[in-house]
């Protein structure tokens, strides 16, 4: 997971892309996962637990979840893991 | 074996001495049978329904001799069980017996390595098959008595999607139609694709007393076409009537008219709901600061 993001957002880099994390963990293990995976992207931290406010509202049942948004907001992908990933976030890339 | 190893045993004698008894009562009772053999390779698949219109003198019979049998196996007293209704008690010693088996492999399995917990799986499984057998066959029975809905209620977790035996859909509509019980058991019925499952939730959700079994049994109708795109129209019909008539229907302490209009706002195609929250460290941050940019929103966690 860390390392396939990681790469991601290296290949990415001067693009308009981001990874936006919606965090569950409790905030000391978040921090302590942040150094260890070298996670450079933002995250929402949603109050140390699973069942957190924004889980919630998007109805998030199982972890990892992905969504995959264009440049306008709109949802264009869901639960696309790796190679998917990179493909669909090339493919978007080439819309623009 | 250490895996439910007294249960095999009384499944098989119990098969074992059905068979027996078939041919007791075919060869003491009667002289005009359509097929002896018949009638045993039918009593073999067990489909009791089957049987019984093929050989119809054993409805009596079967029904005092399946519990009499079992009951001696499992040690009651068999007069006493046959006053009351023995099927009962059965049916929860073989679901007992079943779920202490996979419960002692799962423990077994526990701190191994995936690839040992795949192998130890496959190997030591109980197979549910015999379990499903007298199971169905003690439900068909006693078909009203309180035990058989935990018996449908357990053979229908453990018969995907080939479904249970049809018999007992009838036994349901006849007998539990407005039982409380009701609701586990139609929301269990989704995976099922047989036509004898959408009939009965069909009537379920006509017919049923009971409000939230009505409601479950909608869903369950909606959530058997939803990636059908030929039916469509019947899915929104569907959601229509579960919007207007069960807004306040709760499944697993979900609102599920909440959560459904929610995933449809979360659809591809549409604008993602704005996200305000804040980071780690308390800075204020909205989904919406990242228009322009292409996004991919990972829920993760760390464990």
């Amino acid at each position: 997971m860390y390392p396939h993001e990681r790469s991601l957002v290296a290949r990415m880099k001067d693009k308009p892309f981001t990874i936006l994390g919606v965090n569950s963990d409790s905030a000391k293990r978040y921090k302590t996962a942040i150094k260890e995976n070298e996670i450079t992207w933002p995250s929402f931290w949603d109050g140390g637990k699973t069942g957190g406010p924004i889980a919630t509202d998007w109805a998030v049942r199982g972890w990892p979840t992905i969504y995959i948004l264009d440049t306008k907001g709109v949802i264009r992908y869901k639960n696309t893991r790796g190679k998917a990933m990179d493909e669909a976030v090339d493919a978007l890339m080439e819309e623009l | 074996m250490g895996i439910g190893s007294a249960f095999p045993n009384i499944v098989e004698n119990t098969i074992q001495l059905k068979k027996v008894n078939l041919l007791i009562i075919a060869n003491s009772l009667h002289g005009e049978i359509p097929s002896r053999s018949q009638c045993r390779i039918q009593f073999d698949t067990n489909s009791l329904i089957d049987t019984h219109s093929i050989c119809p003198y054993k409805d009596n019979m079967i029904r005092k001799i399946i519990p009499l049998t079992i009951a001696m196996m499992i040690g009651f007293h068999p007069v006493a069980s046959m006053a009351q209704d023995t099927s009962g008690p059965t049916i929860s010693k073989i679901i007992e017996t079943h779920e202490d088996a996979v419960e002692v492999l799962y423990k077994k399995m526990r701190g191994k390595s995936r690839e040992e917990q795949q192998k130890l799986y496959e190997a030591e499984y109980p197979k549910p098959d015999q379990a499903i057998e007298s199971i169905t066959a003690l439900v068909l029975t006693n078909p009203g008595g309180s035990a058989s809905l935990d018996g449908i209620d357990w053979l229908l977790r453990y018969s995907g999607q080939k479904g249970i035996d049809p018999a007992l859909y009838n036994v349901l509509e006849t007998h539990h139609l407005h039982s409380e019980k009701l609701q586990a058991i139609v929301l269990k019925m989704a995976r099922s694709r047989t036509p004898e499952t959408q009939n009965f939730l069909t009537t379920v959700s006509e017919k049923s007393k009971i409000k939230d079994a009505r409601g479950a049994a909608i869903l369950s109708l909606m959530k058997r076409i939803e990636r059908d795109k030929e039916k469509e129209d019947e899915h929104t019909a569907l959601s229509k009537t579960l919007f207007a008539e069960h807004a306040d229907l709760i499944i697993n302490g979900r609102n599920v008219t909440k959560s459904i209009k929610a995933e449809e706002k979360l659809a591809i195609g549409k604008v993602a709901p704005e996200i305000i929250g804040k980071d780690v460290d308390g800075k204020e941050m909205k989904l919406s600061d990242y228009r322009g940019k292409i996004v991919v929103l990972d829920f993760w966690g760390d464990w």
